[in-house]
């Protein structure tokens, strides 16, 4: 009838979750609780032995007044927060013995899993890459590009009075900048380079690594270089900034 | 009704640890036998004010040298009490407002 050992243990444990682990305390067990129950239960025939009662008979009030056992334990069971846990430990255990016993249906699995993570990783990189985020500027969806046609013939180039008579139009714009495309040679390095309005990186605002940009206050030529020339042509290498090329 | 056991288990604690099958006795005659708890339904309700941190417990010896887990009111559960008596006070004084004087004495 007795168990002082199991009690003890339970003891021992119930003390070292209230000491040791103060947010996620240890789960208390169902040994625990039924120890407690079965305290419950001597507590109580005790007391009833101590109003005159038989031992036998004691006890089995006891029991009487306790109620249903077997429902305590369980809603002790269904009250812990744990409970999730627990099932979903089995299910992971009972999951991983399914596979291992087809390996050649787990593998399939894996590999499509695979794929399939890939291929949509891929895709939404693109779709990142050319929709989401288009252009590394300030308001990408408030930039426009201002084209010229003539009725006879096709496109037309804007000229530089064309340019600057468009960005006195502050009704109309924010800030107008001109870009035009050359391709230049550089140390036998063929470069596409954008000869731009001063007031580019002003207007459009894009993030700088290194060094600085260019404003409408420079009277010298300077050259920025995209991350992508700066690591082939230079490697990478940070003393590029400054001198004049 | 919910929360009634909450509010009894507290209040009993309110005088100092106590044992499961203490407080179902300190219930039981504290109302003069009026709420009878049954003892299987006190245990998930104390494990549930246990995991709220009303209460904490610890496993301690009884005045009859008996194993017991003992159960004590924590701050948080002080607080509760408080709040939870006020409720109770001003539902059962509503109460007797609706249902009037008593008609006929029992």
């Amino acid at each position: 009838m007795e168990t002082p050992g199991r009690r003890d243990v339970a003891r021992a444990r119930t003390r070292d979750g209230a000491q040791l682990i103060s947010f996620f305390r240890r789960r208390r067990t169902h040994e625990d609780f039924a120890d407690e129950i079965e305290a419950h239960l001597d507590l109580e025939a005790d007391r009833l032995i101590g109003e005159g009662w038989t031992h036998d008979r004691a006890r089995e009030e006891a029991r009487r007044r306790f109620g249903n056992v077997a429902l305590a334990r369980e809603r002790f069971y269904e009250t812990s927060r744990w409970i999730w846990l627990d099932q979903f430990v089995r299910d992971l255990r009972y999951g991983w013995r399914t596979l291992c016993q087809s390996p050649s249906f787990f593998a399939t699995a894996v590999v499509t899993l695979m794929v399939g993570i890939g291929l949509s990783t891929m895709a939404f990189t693109v779709f990142n890459a050319y929709v989401l985020r288009p252009y590394a500027v300030r308001s990408p969806a408030g930039l426009h590009h201002i084209g010229w046609r003539s009725e006879t013939s096709g496109g037309m180039s804007f000229r530089w009075n064309d340019y600057l008579e468009l960005e006195d139009r502050n009704d109309l714009f924010d800030g107008v900048v001109a870009e035009t495309m050359k391709f230049v040679t550089s140390e036998s390095h063929a470069l596409a380079a954008g000869l731009v309005s001063n007031n580019y990186f002003d207007t459009l605002g894009p993030r700088v690594l290194l060094g600085r940009t260019f404003t409408a206050m420079d009277e010298e030529p300077v050259a920025v270089l995209s991350n992508q020339a700066w690591r082939r042509l230079y490697a990478g290498d940070e003393s590029v900034v400054g001198p004049r090329a | 009704m919910q929360g009634t056991l909450d509010v009894l288990i507290l209040r009993t604690l309110l005088f100092g640890p106590q044992h499961g099958q203490g407080i179902a006795r300190a219930i039981k005659e504290s109302s003069d036998h009026e709420l009878l708890v049954e003892h299987g339904a006190l245990y998930p309700a104390l494990q549930r004010l246990e995991e709220r941190r009303w209460i904490s417990a610890r496993w301690g010896t009884s005045s009859n040298n008996r194993k017991a887990r003992f159960y004590s009111l924590t701050k948080s559960g002080r607080e509760r009490l408080v709040r939870e008596s006020s409720k109770w006070r001003r539902l059962a004084a509503a109460m007797s407002r609706v249902l009037g004087p008593e008609t006929e004495p029992s």
